[in-house]
């Protein structure tokens, strides 16, 4: 297989809540679901209020003690939204750390949401705020040698992504597709978004876009909420997606994002099991 | 970012009991308070990712002047908790909400309620001090009966 399979910390999040299980344990309970890295979030990682190294680097030991790699680290920070709440100084400034915590990681990766929640903040606006922005930060990440993977999960995200990504021309900045951008319209889970207080009216983005994304993307965030009894995700275009990439001929890093374990979706299940069908799932698909 | 409206898990949030505290050591009940777990999805922004922070009990809203979030030792008013931008709460790490109270709480089961006003902004250094981004209310609510013990808090 072309591609690599991780699972975002994400998809058992729900142990820490209901098990009381550290991080630590978690790493080595994804150390058995067959896969080749972890997807470290944001909500586990030892950087508040700013980096504890000694603790960071034993998270790395034990992720390599599990017989995983890490495939990125991912930040809760949506740049424009920061850039608003703040400033410019201070959005570059944190990100710029979460650049040099990534290269210390020793990932190649860092991605972070592009949400588009920003209020009275066009996308056209919010375009060319972030090519300001990645133009001050990206000779940093090519510095430390960090790749970003800007995660477009969002309406109107993977567009705008692509045009930055042709106005910026670099290695260093790319389109993270997120499954949840294509998710297709069914009854029984609704649209709404968290960061989001109106309803949505989604729209699933085009397979067309889609690999228009798959030239310039290295992450992808396969977003995966519910599985039907023969192990498919009927949520997603998956056949289509799958066959686009396996048509590129290049291998990605697909991060697993379970997130049927939320209170909206089915909160009863096992997200162990459920994070299992969803590698189970890629593996089925990806040449 | 997840998908629906929840941003927190609500069961188990708030612990199932009261407790009576003499802070001061003088050997008389000045506070009552109870844990509260953090369990908020993707926990990794201030506590200031709070805006408002309001606390029933039996109905009865609670002087915000008397109440406190204690967190590794540090107590913070229920109304300034806002206002902080470097202290975090760990993912399922828990807080305490403390209320002074002359006395502490008489034996009996009370309902409370924790309604805590979250920012939308997505973001986990920066605050949303000015308020621009809309907010989600979500009402935390449990049956807490009072613990015999009056404890110290060292």
């Amino acid at each position: 297989m072309l591609s690599t399979i991780g699972v975002s910390l994400w998809s058992i999040e729900p142990l820490s809540f209901n098990e009381n299980r550290t991080v630590e344990e978690i790493i080595d309970i994804i150390g058995n679901l067959g896969v080749d890295s972890i997807d470290f979030i944001h909500d586990y990682l030892y950087c508040h209020p700013h980096a504890n190294i000694y603790k960071l680097k034993a998270l790395k030991k034990r992720t390599e003690a599990a017989g995983l790699k890490t495939l990125s680290l991912w930040f809760r920070t949506d740049i424009v939204a920061a850039i608003y709440a703040a400033s410019f100084k201070e959005a570059i400034d944190n990100f710029n750390e979460y650049i040099a915590i990534s290269a210390d990681f020793g990932t190649k990766y860092l991605t972070c949401p592009f949400l588009n929640n920003t209020p009275g903040v066009s996308i056209e606006k919010s375009k060319e705020v972030l090519l300001r922005f990645f133009e001050h930060v990206l000779p940093v990440a090519e510095e430390y040698n960090v790749v970003i993977g800007h995660e477009i999960a969002r309406q109107g995200t993977p567009e705008a992504s692509l045009w930055l990504n042709n106005k910026l021309k670099s290695p260093y900045y790319t389109p993270c597709p997120d499954f949840e951008a294509w998710r297709l319209v069914t009854d029984d889970i609704s649209f709404d978004h968290v960061e989001k207080t109106d309803s949505n009216n989604h729209q699933p983005t085009s397979i067309e876009l889609f690999k228009d994304c798959l030239k310039h993307a290295k992450v992808m965030h396969a977003k995966l909420l519910s599985f039907d009894a023969n192990g498919e995700e009927p949520h997603f275009p998956i056949a289509e997606m799958m066959e686009a990439v396996n048509a590129t001929g290049k291998g990605y890093h697909f991060s697993i994002e379970y997130e049927g374990w939320i209170p909206d979706i089915k909160p009863e299940l096992n997200c162990i099991e459920e994070t299992k069908k969803g590698v189970d799932l890629l593996k089925r698909y990806l040449k | 970012m997840p998908a629906g409206k929840s941003i927190l898990i609500k069961e188990g949030m708030i612990s199932s009991y009261i407790k009576n505290y003499d802070i001061d050591h003088d050997g008389i009940t000045d506070h009552y308070g109870f844990m509260i777990r953090n369990q908020i999805l993707h926990p990794c922004s201030p506590i200031g990712c709070m805006r408002c922070f309001s606390i029933m009990v039996n109905d009865i809203e609670i002087d915000s002047n008397k109440a406190f979030f204690v967190l590794r030792g540090q107590w913070i008013n229920i109304n300034k908790v806002s206002t902080i931008k470097e202290i975090f709460w760990n993912i399922g790490e828990e807080a305490m909400v403390l209320v002074q109270q002359q006395d502490g709480m008489k034996s009996g089961e009370y309902e409370v309620k924790c309604l805590i006003t979250f920012t939308t902004l997505v973001e986990s250094r920066i605050i949303d001090s000015r308020d621009i981004f809309p907010k989600r209310v979500e009402v935390l609510s449990s049956k807490l009966t009072v613990s015999d013990r009056v404890e110290e808090i060292c």
